[in-house]
């Protein structure tokens, strides 16, 4: 059975994402920083799926807070398979019109704390050779958003880290890549009106917008010997959407 | 396992080396089994191992054996790698 970890994990994608591996039997580490959220999801993958549900209750900004996790899971579960983060942040506004603050923290969670807990991780993964490492991207990161500058040159990032970061783990067997998701319909973007979201449906080529399911049957995919070979890619999942 | 054998199996784990070869003046890059990749993988052993989660810098000041049982010692000052 593999030991996988979701950060984020009751976000929007990241519950999807853990009710698919809970479906194929995996020990499910489930990772964020609200206590009463992680039990919430414990409870709903346990009576659902009986699944072997592990919580960490940590703060991914805090980087002592993400090596005790790393240390405890090294004692409890002895390695990590799998990890597909998912947790970030978006902040939208005008660069003109963004607080140096919101941009230190849009930053940091989704750049910083992406390093650090893979940098941590990977490391659970490296004495048996074998990992599969799925972080999070977005569509935008290539395509750009009006609106979105901060967020976009975060998720550029990630995609700068995917790429080299397979290179390095490539010879111990782990793979690394990223989901480049477009508009999923998540709580990230529950703010949006119906006007925008028709808007956003024309664009896409399959004329419908995103689920979490439609990413989390991708990062089942992506950690699944059916991708032994593929490693260092950014995979869109957007329904063919051109903003 | 006496910390001295335990040592040495890492190292030789890690570096894929005899265990003969493991001495206090086996180095960083000299050897040629001893590659970035071989280091993240002596890393994860020696924690696994010795039960500890080192610091970056550590990780990056690990140069040979020696220097090994230093940062280890700081780690664990029970520790003896006599013999």
């Amino acid at each position: 059975m593999d030991n996988v970890l979701v950060t984020g994990a009751y976000g929007g994608i990241g519950t999807a994402v853990c009710r698919a591996y809970a479906k194929l039997g995996a020990h499910l580490i489930i990772v964020g920083r609200d206590l009463d959220k992680l039990n919430t999801l414990k409870k709903s993958l346990e009576s659902e799926f009986s699944a072997s549900t592990t919580m960490q209750c940590i703060d991914l900004n805090q980087p002592e807070q993400i090596n005790a996790m790393c240390n405890t899971l090294r004692k409890q579960v002895g390695s990590i398979d799998v990890m597909v983060h998912c947790a970030g942040m978006m902040h939208e506004a005008p660069l003109m019109m963004t607080r140096p603050e919101e941009i230190t923290d849009l930053v940091s969670t989704n750049i910083i704390s992406s390093i650090q807990v893979t940098q941590a991780i990977s490391k659970l993964m490296i004495r048996q050779k074998k990992g599969a490492i799925t972080l999070m991207s977005s569509i935008v990161a290539k395509q750009g958003a009006a609106g979105q500058s901060v967020y976009c040159a975060s998720k550029a990032a990630i995609d700068g880290l995917v790429v080299s970061l397979a290179q390095e783990l490539g010879a111990l067997n782990i793979r690394v890549n990223a989901i480049a998701p477009g508009f999923i319909e998540t709580p990230l973007v529950a703010h949006y009106d119906d006007e925008q979201r028709k808007s956003l449906t024309s664009k896409v080529a399959l004329k419908r917008l995103g689920t979490p399911n439609d990413i989390a049957k991708v990062a089942c995919f992506l950690s699944s010997p059916a991708a032994s070979y593929i490693t260092g890619q950014i995979i869109s999942v957007d329904g063919g959407l051109r903003l | 396992m006496p910390a001295q054998q335990t040592l040495i199996e890492a190292f030789a784990v890690a570096l894929e080396i005899e265990p003969q070869e493991v001495v206090d003046s086996l180095t960083y890059s000299e050897h040629p089994k001893w590659d970035s990749t071989a280091h993240m993988i002596l890393v994860a052993q020696l924690e696994a191992d010795f039960d500890v989660m080192f610091e970056i810098d550590d990780i990056i000041d690990m140069s040979s054996v020696k220097k090994a049982k230093e940062i280890l010692t700081k780690y664990q000052p029970s520790l003896s790698f006599d013999g």
